[in-house]
């Protein structure tokens, strides 16, 4: 094969306020035509700043050393016309979060137009665009290219973007963290599209944090760990034979479906919330009623259950979590906590239930106050139980303590803390109150590998004792399996299955369980067929 | 039609925002220390004259006859007469609307353009010579008091260098045109006069330029922040990163986006200059609604100041409106 995409000895310096961060340390990788090649590594490991670095996107005050060559040809002194041509003509970048990485102001169409008109002028604009739209799988090309970003999924931005990467016909491709935010299923769809991209002579580069879903597309994987390659070599090599103690670490934190939950007495306690006949049905434009978002919906939750709520994007989960947190009024039905109905509860007497029902959010560090101490932070619910400022100290540090922090935490800032840690203080100031319910919102989506592994491990911990009712919602499978009695499957608004967790994953009886449990990330086991 | 559907709407919601505008305007005006009746009769009037000066004005009426009545002439177009001028509300407003108006879009049509190519300007050099001079002549523009500034130019333009025309009237004596529209720039252009038009842009050099430096800086600063953020987002780096020209670029994916925040800033920043022009038109013995409502308040002539917070309060709401309306042009996620 020949060789494509040479990269030597690259090193990234890049200078901050206290001292030089080494993005990148004597990174050589190369990339053959025809050839999918994987990055991997985890967040703040630099496996970006090759991306960046390939295409002169590094940050201003960047410093670069090392050799890129395309083609035998040195591509990190081009300026100019040259760099314009070489950038989307040569190398072209897909964008991680592809609804930010589209222009807001301009319909998709037109900012296709804008690559044609860069790169291979001529022709009919719009039916060229509406083919390369419709070469990525997105439904309804002749509709969507008058479309803006904020009107499309974030499965159909996903597409747009690969397709506006491909509109300058690249001789390689680069993808940095293509499915972040996507749901399973959508994950396997987008990497088989870009992975099928890698023809013609075209090389393709993913990167991504997700080992498990780049071992099923990728020809080889090259693992990163804080700046270094730690190990690279063909795919089924990395995963089954790895050499490094941090490949070994990121497989075996990717959580397998296929490992059962230890099973444990099924202890219910008193019923904590009913939901009967519960629908929504958000307002539309100018008072337009739209589709529901959930409909005719049931459901029991006594202290000591583990309940999952799953299903893909868009399909009712996080509107129902926000029923149950009374953050949202249902259209229709009654939503019963200890017999009554927080739907028609006053807002100050919905405060008041803030003492029985927490949540943690999704993204934790957007979900704290970033000017707020951390202390601050675990200490605000826990004024709707306790006055004295000494006791909330006290609890302070336990709740702290109970998540795995040192209360040394106590004075750090949002900012100065990691995803990991970030995600620790939000379970604490969920549980410093002492609820009767929580509901984790996808709670380790936003997370490294292996921090995700740790963060399950504490909220394993605590669901087993058992002493207040979890609700978690997730489109992750495996850590359902692993974290939950119960698992509750919704699919356009409604809940098509409701079962023990074993029940539902050995034998599912709704089309829509099965599609999510294929969809499922694990680990590549069988040697990929050679194209 | 959507957009129609939404002005009308938006409209409606006048009546109410006009009902109690003319309500505190009404009252809180009578509660105001100062008796109207005293400033206009002879110092040795007796109290019998105070007391018919009072009813002829309908003053001795109860509070809520008198609002009532007020009200019923509004709403025909009669705003009654001031008391200290016996002139018409109706044809004085008529008279020194458009002057005022003149002023103020001028001005804010020279602060946007400024504020646009400069803050746009400024961010393109972030941190180098041209946004530091940039920010420094905003921070000038910005702390100097606008009556002051228009005193230093008339100094300077008129005493010193002759280039401008005594700060007073709208056109030279010799070559005044009939009014039609009371815009001067509109009347001269339909007379057909173009050595008036010229005349009459002379004369509204110093005040529009006073007003303009005033009020751009806000609008630089805002336009260059918003630059600054688009520079560095995400979708900006990705349009670059895909090779775009750097003409495409500007144009389609920095102005725009930067651009959407303006029209809600304008808004406010208008009302700024409503208030600024109070001052300037002072100045430039500018016979708009300024020096108009300036004077009604000195002297408590309450059809004037009512007359007066009318008119404001019903520019603002346009005024924000407008800018809605072209925010949701601008930017398609706003939806109306």
């Amino acid at each position: 094969m020949n060789t494509l995409l040479d990269i030597r000895d690259l090193a990234v310096t890049i200078p901050t306020a206290d001292a030089e961060v080494q993005a990148l340390r004597g990174v050589s990788l190369s990339l053959a035509q025809n050839e999918v090649v994987g990055i991997v590594g985890e967040s703040g490991g630099g496996k970006s700043m090759i991306a960046r670095a390939v295409t002169h996107m590094l940050p201003g005050a960047a410093r670069m050393t090392g050799g890129i060559e395309l083609d035998g040809r040195d591509v990190t002194t081009l300026t100019g016309a040259a760099l314009q041509a070489f950038r989307g003509g040569d190398v072209a970048l897909c964008f991680q979060s592809p609804r930010s990485a589209l222009s807001p102001t301009r319909t998709v169409g037109k900012q296709m137009a804008d690559r044609f008109r860069a790169h291979a002028p001529g022709g009919d604009l719009r039916a060229r665009a509406v083919e390369a739209f419709k070469a990525v799988g997105l439904r309804e090309p002749e509709r969507q290219i008058d479309r803006f970003p904020h009107e499309l999924s974030g499965g159909m931005c996903q597409r747009v973007m690969i397709a506006l990467a491909l509109a300058c016909s690249p001789r390689v491709l680069i993808a940095d963290e293509p499915t972040t935010g996507l749901d399973v299923t959508l994950t396997g769809e987008i990497l088989d599209l870009i992975a099928a991209q890698a023809r013609d002579g075209r090389g393709v580069l993913i990167i991504s944090h997700d080992i498990a879903a780049l071992s099923k597309v990728c020809d080889r994987l090259i693992v990163i760990e804080a700046g270094r390659i730690v190990e690279d070599g063909p795919t089924q090599t990395v995963i089954h034979a790895p050499k490094s103690n941090y490949t070994r670490r990121l497989i075996d934190a990717v959580p397998d479906i296929r490992r059962k939950r230890a099973v444990t007495d099924e202890k219910r306690g008193e019923t904590l919330m009913v939901l009967s006949e519960v629908g929504v049905t958000y307002q539309g434009r100018f008072g337009r009623n739209r589709k529901p978002a959930l409909a005719g919906v049931n459901l029991e939750i006594r202290k000591g259950d583990t309940i999952a709520i799953v299903g893909e994007s868009g399909s009712g989960k996080s509107t129902l979590s926000r029923t149950i947190m009374g953050m949202l009024k249902p259209t229709t039905g009654r939503v019963d906590f200890r017999g009554t109905d927080i739907a028609r509860l006053s807002f100050g007497r919905k405060r008041g239930l803030r003492r029985h029902m927490q949540m943690v959010c999704q993204d934790p560090l957007d979900a704290l106050n970033p000017r707020m101490s951390v202390e601050d932070i675990v200490s605000d619910p826990l004024r709707l139980v306790e006055r004295d400022a000494m006791r909330r100290s006290a609890l302070i540090d336990r709740a702290l303590t109970e998540v795995g922090l040192d209360p040394s935490f106590r004075t750090r800032l949002p900012h100065e803390l990691s995803g990991g840690q970030a995600q620790r203080v939000g379970l604490a100031r969920a549980l410093a109150i002492d609820p009767d319910l929580v509901v984790l919102d996808e709670p380790t989506s936003a997370l490294d590998v292996t921090v995700q592994a740790q963060i399950l491990t504490l909220i394993r911990r605590l669901t087993e004792r058992r002493d207040r009712a979890y609700v978690m919602v997730s489109h992750d499978l495996a850590t359902v399996r692993a974290l939950c009695d119960r698992v509750v499957v919704v699919d356009a608004g409604r809940i098509v299955e409701d079962g023990p967790t074993e029940q539902i994953f050995t034998d599912p009886k709704s089309p829509k369980t099965r599609a999510l449990l294929d969809a499922a990330p694990h680990l590549a086991d069988r040697p990929k067929e050679d194209a | 039609m959507r957009v129609a559907a939404y002005v009308l709407k938006r409209l409606l919601l006048l009546i109410p925002v006009l009902i109690g505008v003319s309500l505190i305007a009404f009252f809180l005006i009578r509660l105001l220390p100062g008796d109207p009746v005293l400033l206009i009769v002879p110092e040795t009037a007796t109290e019998a004259d105070i007391a018919a000066a009072r009813e002829r004005l309908g003053l001795d009426q109860p509070i809520l006859t008198q609002y009532l009545s007020y009200v019923g002439g509004a709403l025909t177009g009669d705003f009654g007469t001031s008391i200290t001028t016996n002139r018409s509300i109706s044809a004085d407003l008529a008279q020194r609307i458009p002057l005022t108006l003149e002023l103020l879009i001028y001005s804010m049509a020279v602060a946007l353009v400024l504020a646009v190519i400069g803050g746009v300007a400024a961010a393109r050099h972030w941190h180098k010579l041209p946004d530091k001079v940039l920010r420094f002549a905003a921070l000038f523009g910005n702390s100097v008091p606008e009556f002051w500034l228009g005193l230093m130019l008339i100094l300077l333009f008129y005493q010193g260098l002759h280039v401008a025309p005594p700060p007073s009237g709208r056109v030279d004596m010799d070559l005044a045109v009939p009014t039609h529209t009371g815009f001067i720039l509109i009347d001269t252009l339909i007379a057909g006069n173009g050595k008036a038009f010229l005349s009459a842009l002379h004369h509204l050099m110093l005040p529009v330029a006073t007003l303009a430096i005033t009020v751009t800086a806000p609008l630089l600063r805002s336009v260059r922040a918003s630059a600054l953020e688009v520079l560095a987002s995400d979708n900006y780096r990705c349009a670059a990163a895909h090779g775009l020209a750097p003409r495409v670029l500007r144009q389609r994916y920095l102005m725009r986006q930067t651009l959407t925040r303006l029209p809600a800033l304008s808004a406010i920043v208008f009302g700024n200059l409503l208030g600024g022009s109070v001052l300037i038109e002072y100045v430039f013995s500018w016979q708009g609604l300024g020096q108009w409502a300036l004077r009604g308040m000195q002297v408590r002539d309450y059809p004037v100041i009512q007359a007066f917070v009318l008119v404001a309060a019903t520019t603002y709401v346009l005024i924000f409106l407008l800018a809605d309306v072209i925010q949701a042009a601008l930017d398609p996620r706003v939806k109306m």
